[in-house]
């Protein structure tokens, strides 16, 4: 018995052993028997480095060229990244995975929230918005689907519906290629293409994950092929993750002093400030920094006026409550969406791909908005449908996106309903000769209505500011008399209730649009683009041309883009890449329709500030030169290089337009008859003279504006102005740069993965305009023109005349002392001679004629289109042009590091056990912003996954990013990143 | 940023001494690929004086190996010619197309492209006799081993001998 066992066991054993295997020869190989081969490549043992070379070497790109095509031959600069990398980094958001592909630059501003930018050119122009730190600059599209914020014009991760589970791979191509694309592929486009259901795909996949700060991650992954015709997917992923403090960053200004326990009862906003020693029990907030909503929510702000008082305003606005912007200051993402996927293939070159799905999420990340601090909500809930279909050579695709978005959550304003139409249709004409002419035609339709969902008269009370109701402004705070209204008087009081035609009522009086929003009403751009392409392949030689006109409705303008291409195969293992191309930025609603009126009530300068858009803007435009270099030096190393140049032209901004000091005639009306038994109360004789002689006007109007600035507020009779609008400016911006990638199998057990990228960023044409010093500049300009004072120059005789008649003492010493000057005495003279002129000649009581009179001088109403009862109006470039500001040449922009990458390894010591790590790597920057300049260090995390597989498809794991836990701030003014901690289990059957 | 810089040359250092070549199992599927010639007749493949004509799709590696390895060999009185496609559409008449893993999900546009042609589709990735390929490359308890599907090479008009059959797993 023991023999037979030993006999079959020896039977059993491979006729050959690893070391015979080995030593043999190729052709000693192939001439054994099948039999023998297939004994000899089981005796090696052969572990699947083939899978490693199909996830790291042989990736599938479409982006680059519109092609399926090998990424080793792609002719542009592109990196692939599937979906089994992603997960095998641990990467837990599809933004994160940027961090492993070269030439983007990856900030995460509070957990699971990120800044994503392809070679930089943010922050320009500097010393502006924090809106132009966002990435303007790439083309976000998911299956060549759209999806770019056109509203805002940025691109914004957290309001897309998918997660990594519906990812097959991210195509990043880099450089201009708006030609191929269209707008906004100024430094590149990214690509995400998601698993088209089949035969071949799981039926089921999934990730859960959970850790520190409350992180919450899962998505799910179903895909079945019903017949070889028809298949469907659904997924589903939801993040929910805090941030890891609730503290706020408050944006520095000089002045921010926040009360503590302390300080003592303070005078009302814009009161004078008598005993000083109250602000040493205050914290001296004015560099900004981290503070509790509590304590945002109580801060002053100090004035020192002209007149030498000092005086405290809000520091924030009643309107503009903390609670409504932060019901959760500790959120950072929470985020769900759902999908589903139908390919049917109905017949030989014929397939259509149907997709759809709903997002809903609310993240603390969003810059829109600068109003005291610098994180900002952003709401999204949105529905979107795709259809691409293929038939024969023919791609139609039509996709229609809907849904309700808010850039900043409980800020009046900024919520507003989507509505994006795109639909293409592009034909491939093939020729037998190496040659193939692709001609299509795009349009797209963006629109945004922020006057919905509209008021719910039944519950009023529940249309809280942040949630409901029209994103209009009831903050307006009317000093009118009998209007005051706010939000609070009709929010506490459901009596009150509101009617919408009120606005209508208090724009007739105030000539103030009360509902104002961000565009107040509905606005939209159209796109059509006809394009071609023409592709030319012989042997290892191919010429890409590309052209594409992009006509968009506002701006009224066609912008050109264009993209030659050529590249060369030298061999399986050699290729070389040149493409120029010109592209554009896409036109966006905020550029070119923002309509927003911000009534900035209790506080101080200016107390209204319209953000205009610019209907006649230029899009910005950048010409890009690049040369690539793929080299496959052995087997298992993939190089691939780029150097690129480029210049580009036509940024804009929301500069200071024009200021004006605008005057209210009903409240002038009002306040003037508050002094009229005064003056009734003169002697005949002053009063005539007064009256008669445009001198002795001038000093009554002096004498009635003094009094009346210190009886009152100043804000209530002047109301500063300030039109901010989108401008262009004259820089031309260089940058330079090279990448490098590598990736890299070591073994079967081993790979390594490494990009390098190094850039530099000049700008020619620069000035130092700071949007905020403008604004300032201009709006005191105004003040001065509407109204100045000098020493007056009497006669003798007009003195003695005012020592017999002027009694007052306060009345003769301001005239003595103040001539004032500008247009505003102007109207004061036409005002009193016209109040005088009334009473005694037609009859007029004091009140009827002093408001016929106002009405006549200062016109109906408000109306700052007409620029009716504006006075002092200074434009900000007559500003600008009054400071010239040295132009430079070859200026430094410090906003994109000058160096970043990261490094990567995967190593499996056995089958089951799979270790990675990568260490991400960035530059020092500075940030340039309107509050000031900031200086980010230079930093390098790592982050770690090991994930153990006990079955095939089934991985338990954990993952920590930012390993040593690190604190620092990776995006300018928001949180300090540490590390995050998850545990979780992935499967895939 | 300079500790950074050094760390990535520390690490380039440590990984640049290669263990071995990764590109084995290349090789071997690349041998396997010729013996599965050797062992499928075609029909008038005898009389025929056309070159046999191997294509790969979407995989380079694969490719330059198979060249390599074929480059004095013959499949009767046929010269072998290996052909390289990065998509389907580009695929020239073949007698065999193997189907990189990095293509996989393109298996049914093949299989939709090739009908009525005596052609073997070898798939590079596992459990693809199912949606009709010929024989498919499998990792069996690491090792490097194929499924074959004679119900499949029959339908493009083949037959494979005994030898291959039990060499492989059949899966019909």
């Amino acid at each position: 018995m023991l023999m037979l066992f030993v006999f079959v066991g020896m039977s059993a054993q491979n006729k050959y052993t690893r070391e015979q295997v080995l030593n043999m020869t190729e052709d000693q190989l192939m001439d054994l028997s099948m039999e023998d081969f297939a004994e000899a490549i089981k005796a090696v043992g052969v572990s699947n480095p083939d899978e490693l070379f199909a996830l790291i070497m042989n990736k599938n790109v479409s982006s680059a060229s519109k092609e399926d095509e090998d990424s080793f031959t792609s002719p542009l600069s592109t990196t692939v990244i599937t979906r089994r990398e992603m997960r095998t980094y641990g990467v837990t958001t599809i933004e994160e995975a940027f961090r492993l592909i070269p030439g983007m630059i990856v900030s995460e501003k509070t957990n699971g929230i990120y800044d994503i930018h392809m070679r930089g050119l943010n922050n320009i122009p500097d010393y502006n918005t924090y809106l132009y730190t966002e990435n303007a600059n790439t083309l976000l599209m998911i299956d060549g689907r759209p999806v770019q914020n056109n509203v805002m014009g940025a691109i914004n991760f957290d309001m897309l519906p998918i997660g990594i589970e519906d990812v097959e791979r991210i195509e990043v191509v880099r450089g201009a290629c708006s030609a191929l694309y269209g707008a906004n592929a100024v430094n590149g486009v990214i690509n995400i293409i998601t698993e088209r259901p089949s035969v071949v795909s799981s039926i089921a996949s999934g990730n859960v994950q959970v850790g520190n700060n409350n992180t919450m991650i899962g998505e799910l992954g179903l895909r079945r092929a019903f017949t070889d015709k028809i298949a469907l997917g659904i997924t589903a992923n939801i993040q929910k993750r805090e941030r890891n403090t609730d503290k706020l960053y408050l944006l520095p200004n000089p002045g921010q002093y926040i009360p503590t326990r302390s300080t003592p009862e303070l005078p009302a906003p814009g009161d004078k400030l008598t005993d000083l020693s109250v602000l040493g029990t205050m914290i001296d907030a004015s560099n900004g920094g981290e503070f509790s909503l509590e304590e945002i929510q109580s801060m002053k702000q100090l004035y020192v006026m002209a007149d030498g008082d000092y005086r405290l305003f809000d520091g924030t606005e009643p309107e503009t409550p903390l609670t409504s912007m932060f019901p959760d200051p500790k959120l950072s993402r929470e985020t769900m969406g759902v999908n589903g996927y139908l390919c049917w293939t109905p017949a030989e070159k014929m397939n259509i791909f149907l997709s759809g799905g709903y997002q809903k999420s609310h993240v603390n990340g969003s810059p829109a908005n600068e109003d005291i601090v610098s994180l900002n909500g952003r709401k999204s809930e949105t529905a979107y449908i795709n259809l691409d279909a293929n038939i024969k050579d023919l791609r139609f695709v039509a996709n229609y996106m809907n849904g309700i978005q808010e850039y900043v959550v409980g800020v009046p304003g900024y919520k507003m309903n989507i509505n994006n139409i795109n639909i293409s249709a592009e034909y491939d004409f093939k020729m037998d000769n190496g040659f193939s002419v692709r001609p299509g035609f795009f349009f797209q339709h963006s629109c945004a209505d922020d006057y919905v969902p509209v008021w719910d008269e039944q519950d009023p009370l529940n249309a809280s500011i942040a949630d409901k109701a029209m994103p209009g402004n009831y903050g307006l705070d009317l000093s009118e008399p009998g209007f005051r209204y706010n939000y609070k008087w009709h929010y506490e009081d459901p009596s009150h209730g509101f009617k919408p035609e009120w606005n209508e009522t208090i724009k007739a009086y105030s000539g103030y649009n009360m509902l104002t929003g961000l565009f107040t009403g509905e606005k939209d751009i159209n796109t059509i683009a006809p394009s071609v392409r023409v592709n030319y392949v012989h042997d290892g030689l191919r010429l890409i041309g590309a052209y594409r006109a992009d006509k968009t409705s506002n701006p009224d303008k066609w912008s050109h883009s264009w993209q030659f291409g050529a590249s060369y195969s030298i061999n399986g293992n050699n290729f070389v890449r040149f493409v120029y191309g010109r592209a554009n930025r896409g036109a966006n609603l905020v550029n070119s329709c923002a309509d927003y009126t911000w009534l900035r009530s209790n506080m101080f300068y200016p107390s209204r500030l319209h953000i205009g858009g610019n209907d006649d803007l230029t899009l910005m435009h950048i010409d890009n030169f690049e040369v690539g270099y793929r080299w496959r030096p052995i087997m298992n190393i993939l190089v691939d290089a780029e150097a690129f140049y480029s210049i580009s032209k036509d940024y804009g901004a929301m500069m200071a337009n024009y200021g004006a000091m605008q005057v209210s005639s009903e409240r002038f009306a009002h306040i003037l008859l508050g002094i009229q038994e005064g003056v009734n109360s003169m002697p005949d004789g002053i009063q005539s003279l007064m009256f008669s002689n445009d001198k002795f006007i001038n000093y009554m109007s002096n004498y009635i504006f003094l009094n009346l600035a210190q009886k009152v507020d100043m804000g209530s009779v002047f109301r500063p102005y300030a039109d901010v609008k989108y401008s262009m400016l004259p820089y031309e911006v260089h940058q330079m740069g090279i990448s490098v990638n590598m990736d890299y199998i070591i073994s079967s057990k081993l790979i390594a993965k490494l990009n390098v990228n190094t850039q530099k960023t000049t700008i020619d044409n620069y000035y130092e305009y700071q949007q905020i010093n403008d604004i300032k500049a201009m709006l005191t300009s105004s003040q001065n023109n509407a109204v100045s004072y000098s020493k007056p120059s009497f006669t003798d005789e007009e003195s003695a005349m005012l020592d017999m008649f002027v009694t007052d003492p306060m009345m003769n010493y301001i005239f003595k002392n103040y001539e004032m000057t500008g247009e505003l005495p102007n109207l004061l003279n036409n005002l009193l001679k016209e109040w005088r002129q009334n009473v005694v000649e037609n009859g007029m009581s004091d009140y009827e004629a002093m408001q016929t009179a106002a009405q006549h001088t200062f016109g109906p109403s408000y109306n700052r289109e007409t620029g009716v009862n504006e006075i002092g109006q200074v434009y900000g470039k007559d500003i600008r042009d009054e400071h010239p500001q040295t132009k430079r040449n070859g200026y430094k922009h410090k906003g994109t590091p000058s160096f970043y990458g990261m490094i990567g390894l995967i190593y499996k010591p056995i089958e089951k056990l799979e270790v990675s790590a990568y260490l991400n790597m960035m530059g020092k920057r500075v940030y340039r912003l309107a509050y000031g300049s900031f200086d980010m260090k230079q930093r390098c995390t790592l982050n770690m996954k090991v994930g153990y597989k006990p079955t095939n498809g089934f991985e338990i794991f954990i993952n920590a990013h930012n390993l040593f836990n690190s604190k620092e701030r990776e995006a300018v003014m928001n949180d300090k990143i540490g590390g995050l901690y998850t545990v979780g289990a992935a499967f895939n059957f | 940023m300079r500790l950074c810089l050094k760390m990535i040359i520390a690490l380039l250092v440590l990984i640049i001494p290669s263990v071995k070549s990764a590109g084995q199992a290349a090789q071997f599927k690349a041998m396997y690929l010729y013996k599965f010639a050797k062992g499928v007749s075609w029909p008038n493949s005898a009389a025929s004086n056309s070159d046999f004509v191997i294509t790969i799709v979407g995989d380079n590696e694969m490719a330059s190996a198979l060249k390599k390895s074929v480059a004095s060999r013959k499949i009767g009185s046929r010269s072998i010619v290996v052909l390289e496609a990065s998509t389907i559409a580009q695929i020239q008449k073949s007698d065999v197309v193997f189907l990189g893993e990095s293509k996989s999900d393109q298996i049914q546009k093949l299989v939709e492209s090739q009908k009525g042609n005596n052609v073997l589709i070898v798939s590079g990735k596992g459990g693809f006799c199912e949606h009709g390929a010929g024989i498919s490359f499998v990792n069996k308890n690491g090792a490097l081993a194929y499924e074959v599907s004679s119900k499949n090479l029959q339908s493009y008009g083949l037959t494979c001998s005994q030898e291959l059959l039990r060499s492989g797993t059949n899966v019909d």
